[in-house]
């Protein structure tokens, strides 16, 4: 009887840990079919055992009690909620996707990630392409100031000239916005939430309608509201990327850093590009198309 | 018909009411629907003010939405004073999306303020535009941003003026229209009722009596199969009055003729009547006649008897004296005893001729009233018995009267009784054959129900049941033609119901007839 009780409770305490014994969390802020993308080329790579915890399908998770008590080798966040939640682990390596706030603040050591903008030279090729060579730019220094060195670099070495104008909260966006008007002929939209927003992404296509200006953005969403070209961010390959550093985490490496996505895509509006009287002809070069 | 009974008989006519009730429901009608029309058009008009107005609001938001989250109140301003260029637009509002007055700016006049339309939009983010994270994504936001809101109060200047011309319009063509339909509806009224005027002229001339007219049927509507219907009730009616007349005159006829044959049979009642009467005064007169004679004969039968009285000692002694000498044909020793039986029988024959005389005269002259309670019921008898032996023309009737000892004298009128006695035994003898034969009477007493009893039997030739059932009727008799009245037993009844008694009569074909009365010893007289 007593070796039927110690049997009983072996089960018990360890039948539900090899259960729950895999290599990643997953944790997204919501569900989303950009997220599902993204997990899809993760999972295309290599199989890692995983558990998915959608944080808007609970009121209040505790993840760092899931990571406790499971001990997973990896926590893969999707979404600035997932990133936030996750904050508080110390110790778990964190992979952090789609989230724009991965370059706002110094993060743990544990956290690493896959940023969520382009290569600035990306855009600068478009803008060579479209023949801009004043290029006004808005930007909150708090969020992508980081990007901006890069930016000035990389368009310095392209011959183009950033006018730069900082924004300190949505509501400026319009002012500094209209302080372009005879400064630029071309126009930078970047993921920048202080800019950005769903308040004032329209006075970007108005103010660039309104002065003829072609408009560089960041996602293909903005191409039907009159940008002129976009790079976008494959999140399949996202995926890929991220897998790809899972399996390093995985396996011991160290290094904790917040990287670009691999591949992007180049997609213009050929309507706007005609309109403002811009050949495609050496578009058609360095990217990929977009026609309405 | 003077012009007030015209108007006054055209306002109670079917056409007018028809039209009047036509022309009042179409005037109703018209002016519902003319009232729902106008104030349909004015809510059109009110409506697309008020659209206008949201239009206009709606574009006012559209085109502040950036300075208006931007908070540029200079260029709200800019974007107020260039609404309030419009004629209608009277003052706008901008609100920051936490309610905060940005802007407000109207105009400074007199209009009615109770009248401006006041429409409020929301300022939202384009819905196209999108935040970083759904434009990376691809995950739209499904509710766009609020910004802030604008009010726009727009003046309807043209709403009043407008309103007044829709509803004069409006009323002036509901009143073409309701006279139009109103004169079509007279004409076509006219020619609906035509059929009811000549079918109503129709009957107001039947209705006078005369039946020969025809109504002129020239359609097949409803009045038209009317006035066929009430043509044929005329013909009935001409045909039945056609009857009724001759019926009539055949009736008066009958009446006529019935009047006349009852008159003769109640001439010849009358004249039996008046022979009666005549017949008792005659009598009456006939017993003074007699009377007169038959005094004086008993006066000189007295004397006579007194003489034979006187002269018989000295006859007696002639005789004695002389021996038997002839008196009148007869030996002495005969004649003086036939002479005493002379003189006894003038005496008595004088007498009876008295009592025949007085009966006649009580009988014919009345009395008839007078109810004694010491009535001999066998002297009626005797006393109607002895009128009818002195009417020579029943001699050949023999009458066998037996009556019981004992009876008592009853309460009555002697003559209304012996008149009673007398009328059945006259029927008795009508009722025998060639006036011969026997009528046997009967009177005794009732003890048990204190009663007289009297049986009249003839040996007749009876009473049929028809008879029999009308034999107390007044002026019914057999016998009319031969001098009957038809009263003989109606008047017997009614004395004996006088006398509260009971008359009854037992009688079959052929075999004679039983009269049985029934008279109560005492009784107090019918008033």
């Amino acid at each position: 009887m007593r070796y039927l009780i110690f049997l009983i409770l072996t089960c018990a305490t360890l039948l539900p840990s090899l259960a729950q014994a895999y290599d990643v969390l997953v944790v997204q802020s919501r569900r989303d079919p950009a997220y599902d993308e993204v997990l899809k080329g993760f999972r295309a790579q290599r199989h890692l055992s995983e558990r998915i915890i959608v944080l808007s399908d609970y009121a209040d998770t505790d993840i760092v009690r899931i990571v406790r008590e499971d001990n997973p080798g990896l926590v893969l966040t999707l979404g600035d909620s997932a990133l936030t939640a996750a904050r508080k682990l110390r110790l778990t390596p964190v992979l952090a996707l789609m989230s724009l706030g991965i370059h706002k603040q110094r993060w743990s050591d544990n956290i690493c990630g896959i940023g969520m903008f382009a290569s600035a030279e990306r855009y600068m090729e478009i803008f060579k392409a479209m023949k801009v060579n004043r290029v006004g730019v808005l930007h909150n220094p708090a969020k992508s100031g980081w990007y901006l060195q890069e930016a000035r670099h990389a368009a310095q070495t392209a011959g183009i000239e950033l006018v730069i104008r900082e924004v300190r909260e949505p509501r400026e966006t319009l002012a500094q916005l209209a302080s372009l008007a005879g400064k630029v002929n071309g126009l930078w939209m970047l993921p920048d939430t202080t800019t950005v927003t769903r308040e004032t992404s329209e006075a970007y296509f108005r103010f660039a309608q309104e002065h003829s200006l072609p408009l560089a953005s960041f996602s293909v969403a903005y191409l039907g509201l009159g940008a002129a070209a976009v790079v976008e961010i494959d999140l399949v390959q996202l995926g890929r990327q991220a897998n790809d550093m899972a399996v390093m985490m995985l396996h011991g490496g160290s290094d904790r850093y917040v990287v670009k996505p691999g591949k992007t895509s180049v997609k213009a509006n050929l309507s706007v590009l005609k309109h403002l009287g811009i050949s495609s002809a050496n578009f058609e070069a360095s990217s990929n198309y977009f026609s309405e | 018909m003077t012009l007030r009974a015209m108007i006054s008989g055209f306002r109670v006519s079917f056409g007018f009411k028809l039209f009047a009730i036509f022309t009042i429901l179409t005037a109703l009608t018209t002016f519902i629907f003319t009232i729902l029309h106008i104030s349909s058009e004015i809510n059109d008009k009110r409506t697309a003010y008020s659209e206008k107005a949201l239009i206009l609001a709606t574009n006012l938001a559209e085109n502040a939405r950036l300075p208006l989250y931007a908070e540029n109140l200079e260029m709200l301003r800019l974007q107020i004073k260039s609404a309030l260029r419009h004629p209608e637009i009277h003052k706008v509002v901008f609100s920051a999306a936490d309610g905060r007055l940005l802007a407000d700016i109207g105009k400074q006049d007199d209009f009615n303020h109770t009248e401006l339309i006041t429409k409020t939009v929301a300022v939202h983010s384009a819905p196209q535009a999108e935040s970083v994270e759904s434009a990376l994504t691809g995950n739209r936001s499904k509710s766009p941003a609020l910004i802030g809101s604008v009010t726009l109060e727009l003046a309807p200047v043209g709403l009043a003026h407008l309103s007044r011309n829709i509803a004069i319009k409006s009323l002036g063509i509901a009143f073409i229209f309701w006279g139009l339909v109103a004169s079509l509806a007279y004409v076509g009224l006219r020619k609906a009722t035509h059929s009811f005027n000549a079918l109503m002229n129709g009957i107001e001339t039947m209705r006078a009596g005369n039946f020969a007219v025809r109504i002129n049927v020239d359609s097949d509507d409803e009045a038209g199969r009317a006035a066929q219907a009430v043509n044929q009730l005329a013909a009935t009616l001409q045909e039945r009055d056609r009857e009724n007349a001759r019926l009539h005159e055949e009736l008066v006829a009958a009446l006529r003729m019935e009047v006349q044959e009852e008159k003769k049979q109640l001439m010849a009642k009358l004249i039996q009547t008046n022979r009666m009467t005549s017949l008792g005064l005659l009598a009456s007169s006939m017993a003074h006649e007699i009377n007169n004679p038959n005094g004086a004969i008993r006066l000189a039968n007295q004397y006579l008897s007194r003489a034979c009285k006187d002269a018989m000692p000295l006859l007696q002694q002639i005789a004695a004296e002389e021996g038997d000498f002839n008196l009148g044909g007869l030996p002495f020793s005969k004649a003086r005893g036939e002479m005493a039986n002379c003189i006894a029988t003038i005496e008595r024959s004088c007498e009876r001729i008295a009592h025949v005389i007085h009966d006649l005269r009580s009988y014919s002259l009345g009395e008839r009233n007078e109810f004694r309670n010491d009535v001999d019921i066998k002297e009626v008898i005797t006393g109607a018995m002895t009128i009818v032996r002195s009417h020579g023309k029943y001699s050949g009737m023999t009458f066998y009267y037996d009556a019981t000892t004992g009876i008592p004298p009853i309460t009555g009128n002697y003559h209304q009784l012996e008149q009673v006695m007398v009328n059945l035994f006259l029927n008795a003898i009508q009722a025998t054959p060639d006036g011969k034969g026997q009528i046997t009477v009967y009177s005794g007493f009732d003890s048990v129900n204190d009663e007289v009893l009297i049986l009249v039997r003839d040996e007749g030739e009876g009473i049929s049941p028809e008879n029999l059932k009308h034999l107390i009727e007044p002026f019914y008799s057999t016998r009319i033609d031969n001098g009957g009245s038809g009263l003989g037993l109606f008047v017997t009844n009614f004395i004996v119901s006088a006398h509260k008694g009971q008359l009854e009569f037992t009688s079959a074909q052929g075999a004679g007839t039983t009269v049985t009365i029934r008279l109560p010893v005492h009784q107090s007289p019918s008033p």
